[in-house]
Formats: C-alpha cells, sequence, structure tokens
C-alpha cells in the first residue's frame, strides 16, 4: 500500500473543534503505550489452513478516477464517491526539501508556512477563518520530494476550496511582505524545537541522513533544515521558489469525495486556467548511494533516560522495483510475535519491548533507506542485540524464507487494500502520491500487486545484496553513559549537537 | 527502474479518451469574493439500531453496505479509576495480558489465526473485510472470555511496562500532565494516580485474574458494530460467541470530589537542557451533563479550540513563541467533572513573554474582550457545519457512538445536537467562559529549563510560583 512518509511536516498540529471524548490527556496511565506495543507485535503467521482471502480470485479495488491536463498543464484527477457529503481538494506539487540548495535547508518547508499567509485576493486570515468556519479541515506538508496542501469540507463547500487554492498558486507574491516571512520563520522554528530539539534521541533522522548522503546529496539535510538556514531565508529566496516550482504545470490537483465531475471541471476551468504556465524544471538527480564501509555514530542526550539502537542501509527510493521485496523484508524480521527479530529480541531472549524494521519508510523518491530501530530492555547489551541482529540477518541472506513465512504479510497486504482507504482525504492522498511520482493515479494499484508478487528468492536476494556491512549504526545513549554504546572498542564518532539552549539564546 | 509513463503522452491518452474538455466561455470570475455556493446538504446522523444479547450485552449497530468492511468494536466500561489503591496499572497490565494467550490457544496460535485472515483481532475488536467477521469474532471472544494469563507473558510484559514507565519521563507532555493532574486533583485522589515501578512489580498473576473476574462480565460491556452487516446478524454472530458469558458485577465509580485549585499558582517542574517549555493551564471543569455543555464548548472554540482561536492567533501567529497553542475540556461520565486545559510549547527564551500572554487572553475574555458577535458565529459554525466529516467513514460513526456510550449520553444524542448549538447565545457563551475559564481556580504547569525561566517567570508577578517534581512534591 501506498505509505504515507511517517513525519511530513505540517502547516500546524490539528485543531480538534470537538469535546475530546477520552480524558487519556490527563489520566495518561500508560494505557496507551502498552496497548500499542501490543498492537505491533500482534500480527501473524500463516499455517497452511484455510486461507479467507480467496488468493486466487483477489483483485485490488481500484477508485473511479477521470484524468485531465488543462491547456497550462495541471494534471486534473476527478474521483467522485457519494457515500458522505464531503469532499476533499489536495494539491500535489513537485517539489521538496529535494529541491533546496546547500544554504538553504528548511525552505521548501518554510515556503509551504508562508503559503498560508494570504494572497493577491484573500487576505491574511481569511483562509483559516472561511474552512473552519465552513466546518471543514484543511493543512499542508512537505516531504523530501513532494509538497501538498489540502481541504476537507462539507461538499456543498468545494467551490470555496477551489478558489482558496487557486489564489495562492497564481498570486500568491503580490501579497508577500518582509513580515510574513519573519514570522514564519519563528513559528517554523519553534516546529523545529518541537519535533527535534525537545525530544530525546529528536536528532537521530539527521545525523543518519548527513552520514549516508555526501553533503551535495539533497536527501543528506533534513526536510526541516537547520536554525542557521531558517534564518537566512530571504524574500528573494520566497520570490524564485514561487516562480520555479509554484506552477499548474508542477502540479496535480486530486479533487474526491460527494462531486459532479461536470461542476467540478466547470468550476476548476474557472479558477485554476487563468493561471499560467511555470518554466521547465530541472529536477536534481539524487544517485543512489553505498557506503563503503560501515560507520559507527553515537549520539547522547540529556533528557534520556535509556538507550536506543540504530542500523540504517542505503537502498533505494520507491520508483525502484526492489522497494517491494525489502518492504517484505521488514514485515519478515517484524510484523508480529512470531516474525524473526521480535520473536527473537522481544519474546525468545527479551533483550528489547520493541524492534521495528522498515523499508524507506520516509517514502522518498530517489533513494531511501532500511532502517532497524531497537528500544532495549534497561540492562541488555546494545552489543549481544547488533549480534543477534547480524545472526538474524545473515541467516536471511544465506537461505529465502519458507513460503508460509512470505504469506504472512501478503494477507495483510490484501486485506489492508480493501478497508485501508476510506476517507475522501485518503483517497486524494493516494491519487495524488501515484500522479506526482508514478505518472499514474492508480499506482496503488500495481504497488499492491508487486508486494504480492514478492518471492523468497527475492527476500534473500535484496537481504544480500543492501543489508551489507556498508551501514550506519547509531548508538544512542544517556549523556555520559558512553559504557552503553553498542561494541565500545570500534571506533565511532560522536555527533551529539551541541546543547539546545544555544540556538534559543542566540535569538534573543 | 520501473517504466514512468511521460506527462505528455498522458495528456494525449486522457484526451483520447474524455475527448477534448469544452467549457463554455465566460466572464473572469471575481476572485476577491469568496464563491456562492449551494446550501448545505441535510445533516444525516448515523442511525444506530439498538439490540440485545440474551444474556443481555447492548448491540449498537451501524448498519451501511457501501463497503465491504465490518468494524466491531467491544467497550469494556472499566474506567482506571476503579484501580485499588497500589494496583494503579493494573488495567494496562491485563488489557496487555488479555493478547497473551486463551486456555485453548497460545498467543503465537492467535498470531497465526490473524495471518490467515490479514486482520489482527484485538480482544475488544477489529476491523475487516466483510468474509473475515465471524473468524474474528470468534477470536474476539477466545481473548476476552478465556485468557490463560500465562506467568511468563506477565513477567515479561511488567517488565515492559517498567520501561514504558521510565521512557514516558523523558517526554516533557507527560512530565506536564503528571504535575497538572497531581495538583489539580490532589496527590492521593484517583484521578491523579499513575501507576509507579514498584506497583507494576508487584502485581501478581492472582491480582490480574481476580480484577479481569470482577470486571470482565457482560454488565460493563457495549458492542458497537458498524458497517457490512444488519443488525440480526449482528446479534447472531456476537450471540454465537459471547451468549455463554455470564454476568458479574456492575463498575460502579464512587469517587469524592478532587480538591482543584484554590487560588492560581505556578508550578515549575524542572527540566534541564529544555529548549522548549511546556505549559498545560487548566482547572476542573463542569460535568459533561451541565446545562451549559453546549455554551461551554463555544466558549472554548473563542478562546483556544481552532487554529483562529484566540490563544493560537496570539501565541503563534502574533508573538511567534510556538507552533501551535490549543485549549480544550476532557470530560468524563457525569456527573465526574471535566477539566479544561490550555496546552503549548514555547522557546525557553518566551516563557515569561508566552506566560504573560495566556493569563492577558483569560483575562480579556472575562473583561476587556468579551466574545464578540463574530466569535459566536464562527463558533457555531465550525461547531454544527462539520459533521459531514466526523461521519465520513464507518470507523468514524463507530467511533462517534462509542463515544456517547462511554460518556453515559443517549445514542439519538446528534440529533439535537444542531439546535442545542444554535440556541446558545452571546451571554450564554459570555458566562460560560467566565465561568469555566476563571484563572483564580486555574493551575499554570510549566515544565523546562529551570535555571533559565524562573526568574523571569517570577519577575512577571502573575501569581505565586512554587517548584514541583512531576509527583507534585515540593523541589527546593
Amino acid at each position: 500500500m501506498v505509505v504515507q512518509p511517517r513525519s511530513a511536516l505540517h502547516l500546524g498540529p490539528p485543531h480538534s473543534l470537538k469535546a475530546v471524548p477520552t480524558i487519556n490527556h490527563i489520566c495518561m496511565r500508560h494505557t496507551s503505550w502498552l496497548i500499542r506495543a501490543r498492537i505491533v507485535s500482534c500480527l501473524a503467521l500463516a499455517l497452511p489452513t484455510v486461507n479467507l482471502v480467496a488468493q486466487a480470485q483477489f483483485a485490488v479495488p481500484k477508485l473511479p478516477v477521470e484524468r485531465y491536463v488543462m491547456p497550462n498543464g495541471l494534471t486534473v484527477i476527478l474521483s467522485p464517491d457519494h457515500s458522505a457529503h464531503v469532499a476533499a481538494v489536495d494539491i500535489w506539487y513537485h517539489v521538496g526539501s529535494k529541491n533546496e540548495l546547500p544554504g538553504r535547508t528548511g525552505f521548501a518547508h518554510l515556503f509551504e508556512h508562508v503559503m498560508f499567509q494570504g494572497s493577491q485576493h484573500i487576505p491574511y486570515g481569511v483562509h483559516f477563518k472561511t474552512v473552519e468556519n465552513a466546518g471543514g479541515s484543511l493543512n499542508g506538508s512537505t516531504w523530501n520530494d513532494r509538497t501538498n496542501y489540502f481541504e476537507t469540507l462539507p461538499s456543498n463547500e468545494l467551490a470555496t476550496a477551489l478558489w482558496l487554492e487557486s489564489d495562492r498558486m497564481g498570486f500568491l507574491l503580490p501579497a508577500l511582505d518582509q513580515a510574513k516571512l519573519d514570522a514564519q520563520r519563528e513559528v517554523v522554528k519553534n516546529e523545529r524545537r518541537q519535533r527535534v530539539d525537545n525530544v530525546p534521541y529528536g536528532s537521530e533522522d539527521e545525523v543518519i541522513g548527513a552520514a549516508m548522503y555526501p553533503a551535495s546529496n539533497p536527501y543528506s539535510w533534513p526536510v526541516i533544515g537547520s536554525m542557521a538556514d531558517l534564518s537566512a531565508a530571504s524574500l528573494n529566496d520566497v520570490r524564485a521558489f514561487f516562480s520555479r516550482y509554484y506552477a499548474p504545470s508542477n502540479a496535480t490537483l486530486v479533487v474526491t469525495g460527494d462531486i459532479d465531475a461536470g461542476e467540478t471541471k466547470q468550476l476548476i476551468s474557472e479558477y485554476f486556467g487563468p493561471i499560467p504556465r511555470g518554466p521547465a524544471i530541472t529536477r536534481p538527480v539524487v544517485a543512489k548511494v553505498t557506503l563503503p564501509a560501515e560507520k559507527r555514530l553515537v549520539l547522547e542526550d540529556p533528557r534520556a533516560k535509556l538507550p536506543q539502537l540504530t542500523i540504517s542501509w542505503p537502498t533505494v527510493g520507491n520508483v525502484n522495483a526492489d522497494n517491494a521485496p525489502l518492504n517484505a523484508v521488514g514485515r519478515i524480521l517484524t510484523q508480529d510475535r512470531t516474525s524473526r527479530l521480535t520473536k527473537l529480541l522481544v519474546y525468545d531472549r527479551q533483550l528489547a519491548t520493541r524492534v521495528s524494521a522498515d523499508q524507506n519508510d520516509e517514502d522518498s523518491e530517489n533513494a531511501g533507506k532500511f532502517t532497524i530501530n531497537v528500544t532495549p530492555r534497561p540492562n541488555a547489551s546494545l552489543t549481544e542485540i547488533e549480534n543477534l541482529i547480524d545472526s538474524t540477518l545473515a541467516s536471511l541472506s544465506k537461505s529465502p524464507p519458507d513460503a508460509k513465512e512470505v504469506d504472512r504479510f501478503k494477507n495483510f497486504v490484501r486485506v489492508s487494500s480493501v478497508i485501508g482507504i476510506q476517507s475522501a482525504l485518503g483517497k486524494a492522498e493516494v491519487l495524488a502520491e501515484g500522479q506526482t511520482f508514478f505518472g499514474d493515479p492508480l499506482h496503488y494499484v500495481k504497488e499492491t500487486d508487486q508486494a504480492l508478487a514478492v518471492t523468497p528468492a527475492d527476500i534473500a536476494r535484496v537481504t544480500r545484496e543492501y543489508l551489507t556491512p556498508g551501514r550506519i549504526v547509531v548508538s544512542m545513549v544517556p549523556t555520559g553513559k558512553l559504557d552503553l554504546v553498542s561494541k565500545p572498542s570500534l571506533p565511532y564518532t560522536n555527533v551529539t549537537p551541541a546543547p539546545e539552549a544555544a540556538p534559543a539564546k542566540a535569538e534573543k | 527502474m520501473r517504466p514512468r509513463l511521460d506527462s505528455v503522452a498522458l495528456a494525449l491518452i486522457s484526451l483520447a479518451v474524455l475527448g477534448p474538455v469544452t467549457l463554455a466561455a465566460q466572464a473572469p470570475i471575481d476572485r476577491a469574493k469568496a464563491p456562492v455556493v449551494p446550501a448545505a446538504k441535510p445533516l444525516t446522523f448515523p442511525e444506530a439500531q439498538s439490540r440485545k444479547l440474551p444474556n443481555g450485552i447492548p448491540v449498537i449497530v451501524l448498519e451501511d453496505h457501501k463497503s465491504p468492511v465490518v468494524s466491531v468494536v467491544a467497550i469494556v466500561d472499566v474506567p482506571t479509576r476503579l484501580e485499588p489503591a497500589g494496583k494503579t496499572g493494573i488495567s494496562a497490565v491485563l488489557g496487555s495480558m488479555l493478547t497473551e494467550g486463551t486456555t485453548s490457544m497460545t498467543a503465537d496460535q492467535l498470531s497465526n489465526a490473524f495471518a490467515d485472515l490479514g486482520n489482527r483481532v484485538l480482544p475488544t475488536g477489529f476491523y475487516t473485510i466483510t468474509p473475515n467477521v465471524d473468524r474474528s469474532i470468534a477470536l474476539m471472544a477466545d481473548q476476552l472470555m478465556h485468557p490463560s494469563f500465562p506467568d511468563e507473558a506477565l513477567t515479561r510484559v511488567k517488565a515492559n511496562q517498567v520501561v514504558a514507565l521510565t521512557r514516558a519521563k523523558e517526554n516533557p507532555y507527560y512530565l506536564a500532565s503528571r504535575a497538572f493532574a497531581n495538583v489539580v486533583y490532589g496527590q492521593d485522589h484517583p484521578y491523579a494516580r499513575a501507576a509507579t515501578e514498584a506497583e507494576v512489580k508487584s502485581l501478581t498473576r492472582a491480582d490480574i485474574a481476580a480484577y479481569y473476574e470482577k470486571y470482565y462480565r457482560p454488565p460493563n460491556v457495549t458492542f458497537v458494530v458498524g458497517g457490512d452487516i444488519t443488525p440480526e446478524q449482528a446479534v447472531a454472530k456476537l450471540s454465537h460467541a459471547f451468549g455463554s458469558w455470564t454476568a458479574g458485577e456492575k463498575a460502579t465509580l464512587a469517587i469524592a470530589a478532587p480538591k482543584g485549585v484554590s487560588s492560581e499558582t505556578i508550578y515549575i517542574v524542572d527540566r534541564p537542557s529544555s529548549p522548549q517549555s511546556v505549559f498545560y493551564v487548566g482547572m476542573l471543569g463542569p460535568p459533561r451533563d451541565a446545562s451549559d455543555f453546549f455554551a461551554t464548548d463555544l466558549a472554548n472554540t473563542t478562546l483556544g479550540g481552532a487554529f483562529t482561536s484566540r490563544v493560537n492567533l496570539n501565541l503563534r501567529e502574533d508573538k511567534h513563541y510556538t507552533y501551535g497553542a490549543n485549549s480544550f475540556f476532557s470530560y468524563r461520565r457525569a456527573p465526574e467533572p471535566s477539566t479544561f486545559i490550555i496546552e503549548t510549547a514555547v522557546s525557553t527564551p518566551k516563557t515569561d513573554s508566552s506566560l504573560v500572554q495566556i493569563a492577558k487572553e483569560l483575562a480579556d475574555l472575562r473583561g476587556a474582550r468579551p466574545v464578540t458577535p463574530g466569535e459566536l458565529d464562527f463558533a457555531r459554525g465550525s461547531a454544527t457545519k462539520g459533521f459531514p466529516l466526523e461521519f465520513e467513514t464507518i470507523s468514524e460513526r463507530a467511533g462517534a457512538i462509542a463515544g456517547l456510550i462511554r460518556q453515559g449520553l443517549p445514542l439519538d444524542y446528534y440529533n439535537t445536537v444542531v439546535q442545542h448549538y444554535r440556541a446558545v447565545t452571546q451571554s450564554e457563551e459570555q458566562q460560560a467562559a467566565v465561568q469555566h475559564m476563571d484563572p483564580s481556580k486555574m493551575a499554570i504547569v510549566i515544565v523546562g529549563d529551570r535555571k533559565v525561566i524562573e526568574p523571569g517567570i517570577r519577575a512577571a508577578n502573575i501569581a505565586p510560583v512554587v517548584v514541583i517534581d512531576e509527583n507534585g512534591n515540593p523541589v527546593k
């Protein structure tokens, strides 16, 4: 199934207007953590019994799709579904942090925030107020390869969303000023503090990215960017970025839900038709990387109480055929309590409370990584855990898994493909992603078919080919507890960032 | 690399299939004006059909055959506040132990059975395709009615729970919520209790089994079934699986009212080297059945329930101290009180400035800047027009009904909710704000780098300052 980036950055935290029906905010008794851990490890192993998901007849449900390209290059995808009086408008621009330049990291996401600050015909504040007053929800998100903006509204308000989205696509710059940029720069710096700097081991992904890719590779820097680069972003940067990337010819507009196709086309033509096509875009070439040797890193955190271990290998992006078998490797290792690595570390040896293994969970287009993350028990040795991971991978690379073991995850793929996409916005996201990265809104069908076609031999092959010694091992320990590092006798680089207080003070 | 279709080729294909999109020539639209949109379609609320199993368990069915999917949820209404003193955390450990095997299946065998289906089944429910419903109900019933509580699993579950407790203390929001509960409810009050490492370690298999036997019984259970299934089918399937479950004790709560806050006080919890300070500001709130519930909800929207609410516009959009600030009422089942909270995380150097602004917003709402007609209109609009979104999917509809049951509200609650919101007047919203967002009864908990933030907080002179740990104990 199409996986949304685990951690795409949003304009803002979701707000709910409705009374919170639970009291977990206050009476947190750890139920949520424990239950979540159970859910993660409560998956499955196929027995040679009746398979209730009829494999031979199974076909992935296809959403109804009408697609056309407007004269100005805007790709439009309509997918009506009248089961609820809701419509979703979702615009994907094929631009993300990948298109940034060194020295301006975090800019694509900062720009996304600026897009909510008003445009020529729609003053600041009107966008939020209009959508919320209509009972709708809205947000935007930025990741490596794409940026999107979306509204879900009662379906009679469809034109409202098209009005709002078309004005900022066509007429952002006349309303732009320094104060708007400065305001969102500070908001984004606080987003960084909240997501990264104030979270134990929050810079884990950043240190892995920096170690995996050469500095010139745009996947080497974080989507949220650095404080210094955020400070450096100028109005001219905003103007240039908008002129280059924010045009109908670099966008996909998806409208789903309770819509009439004819009326919707008419509205889209009125609102988006007059916006001129943008310049041709040269997309950065992001080469697949390999590491000649293992890199060992140590990350200390003064607020952490227990260590963590992450091992990460450079692999392929979502447009590569090996994405599917690598994803299957992750499922074979950690999908449920009888999966190889979970069984070994959490149940048999009880060295960890949790282990996950995921291929390209950030859903990057051109290059990805395979990551194993372990939450150890307090007195467990990271060295022993690392050795057990290595022996598990060695075994998988030597002999293909049993076919039944592979069928484990395929049943889940089949059922998920039916139950997974229910909301209008969920459908829009899947269609927009397929169009943006694959030129095919129904790419999720192919992706499901590819997952179902993975063979045991594929799994052994990609384990051998990608999960090699050329990898990054990150030991994360409470500050000063360097004796907890995995294999402490091997040379390592301490990548602990400067104390968090530094950027905050510098700002005063 | 996979082959990728060229976008020009796609355009040609779509033109060939659809024919050129021809549209009538027209005058350009006036972009400065919001479009005139058609009237909203009539609101439709989930039609909940009530049934009962022969052993008395209520079954609420939301029939909907548009997709071949079914959701089944067992609400086991045993609030954690029932946990006996000294055994706090037993609910979480029990919840986990229910997945560790039954008298006829080991946990690994259950796991295998889920894989045969392609969907997981928790003791309290599942979401799957229609053909998998019977087997999923059987696996759910086995876990809920016949758990085996193996000793070796209990040892592991307890150890993992202790790790979860330790890790939670790394999280500033957890520290803020713990400190807030201790100062607002009182350290010994059941609302403020949280499992300790010692308590979790002391739990025995006999404790778990006794708690289970006492409360996991039909009088405390309600099923909510949604999707591609009729009420008759739901009752037949659930009766088959759960019919032999025998009655037990109805869980009843008899909890003294928490003490609340007698006068506004600021509590600092030290978390050294934090680049942000996390705020929990709030007080005890009205019960869910209060006559001014709707006015209170609208008042919350004005102060902090939406993006364009006052605290977010001030702290984020105007001052840029934060990525977001919001407020909410968290309700328990009436007659228990709710809790009102304003929550935000601000950059460390702006901690005292943020404190001043939050205090100002609370003071302004009851004084200099009362609720305006525009704010009432906005809050009403966002409260009443968004119902199609809230009930869009089967999961959401079932979740909404489960929320009504948990809060003891009638199943036809939503039929009148719009008229209740519309009936709220400006003075009623204002009165609710004055009564339920009263700074003189609020605790202000700030989790951050004490040595950096304490001088400014004291200098702001908003309220007395006390330094505590997350358990509510004073710190020098």
